[in-house]
């Protein structure tokens, strides 16, 4: 105890903090699995519900609130951190360049984004994300949302209200 | 735990009152920069604050719920600001 401040650390809180550190062992041997090779997504849950379980299995019900808190909140900054990993444009292009290991030209390095596939996937990308979530949709040779779309992007919109910013994206 | 619990909500809702005024108020410091600052000014000033006034809370109760919190509106946060997918979406909308 410091001025007021209990800094002991009870049983459940030990259990979560072991294994948070076990989190990021399981996702890399997941992201090992050949057959789950670039599927992302699958990876990280997958390494949450077998750490989660794990988690619960130990620590019981009891006092399970704070463990709770400071579980998901572990999570949250490795889901940040894989999201970054995973899906981070700018990351990415700073990856091209530091493969490159040259001066690229702005074509260049558009055409060498991601390994060559280019900047051109990174939109593909996004759309094929965004019709498999059924977000928007094909009508002849353009693309509407849909009304989940609508939706989604009317709170967007509402958000960027909310938090004042004038750029994103 | 209760008081440490009820500290943390209290501290979250200042931080959310601090960036919402920031990010309208202060323009030249990028957007991530003020909410991820803005989030450890808090829990740090918090803590002063509950030291020098001789609250008694626990650590770990106290900053699991705050972090929690945070990180969750950062997490929305993030992804307002930066979705390249959600900025597309915005743009079919218009």
């Amino acid at each position: 105890m410091i001025n007021g401040i209990d800094f002991s650390m009870g049983y459940p809180v030990q259990i979560t903090l072991i294994a948070s550190v076990f989190f990021p062992i399981v996702l890399m041997i997941i992201a090992r699995i050949h057959k789950l090779s670039g599927r992302n997504d699958i990876q990280f849950t997958l390494s949450f519900i077998i750490t989660s379980i794990a988690w619960l299995g130990v620590l019981g019900t009891e006092s399970i609130c704070v463990s709770f808190f400071l579980y998901i909140g572990i999570i949250l900054c490795y889901l940040e951190i894989w999201g970054l990993l995973s899906r981070g444009y700018t990351l990415g292009l700073l990856l091209t360049f530091y493969k490159a290991n040259t001066p690229l030209s702005a074509s260049e390095l558009a055409g060498l984004y991601r390994g060559g596939e280019g900047l051109e996937w990174l939109i593909t990308h996004r759309f094929a994300g965004l019709a498999s979530a059924k977000m928007i949709e094909r009508q002849g040779d353009k693309i509407t949302l849909t009304t989940r779309g609508t939706i989604v992007a009317f709170l967007y919109k509402l958000s960027l209200l909310f938090f004042g910013l004038r750029y994103s994206g | 735990m209760q008081s440490s619990l009820t500290l943390s909500i209290a501290f979250f809702g200042a931080y959310l009152i601090i960036i919402l005024l920031a990010l309208r108020l202060i323009r030249g410091i990028s957007p991530s920069v003020l909410v991820c600052g803005c989030a450890l000014l808090v829990y740090i000033g918090g803590l002063c604050l509950i030291v020098t006034i001789g609250w008694r809370v626990n650590f770990f109760s106290f900053s699991s719920l705050y972090w929690f919190l945070t990180l969750n509106l950062l997490m929305i946060f993030g992804a307002v600001y930066k979705s390249i997918s959600l900025r597309m979406m915005l743009n079919l909308l218009l």
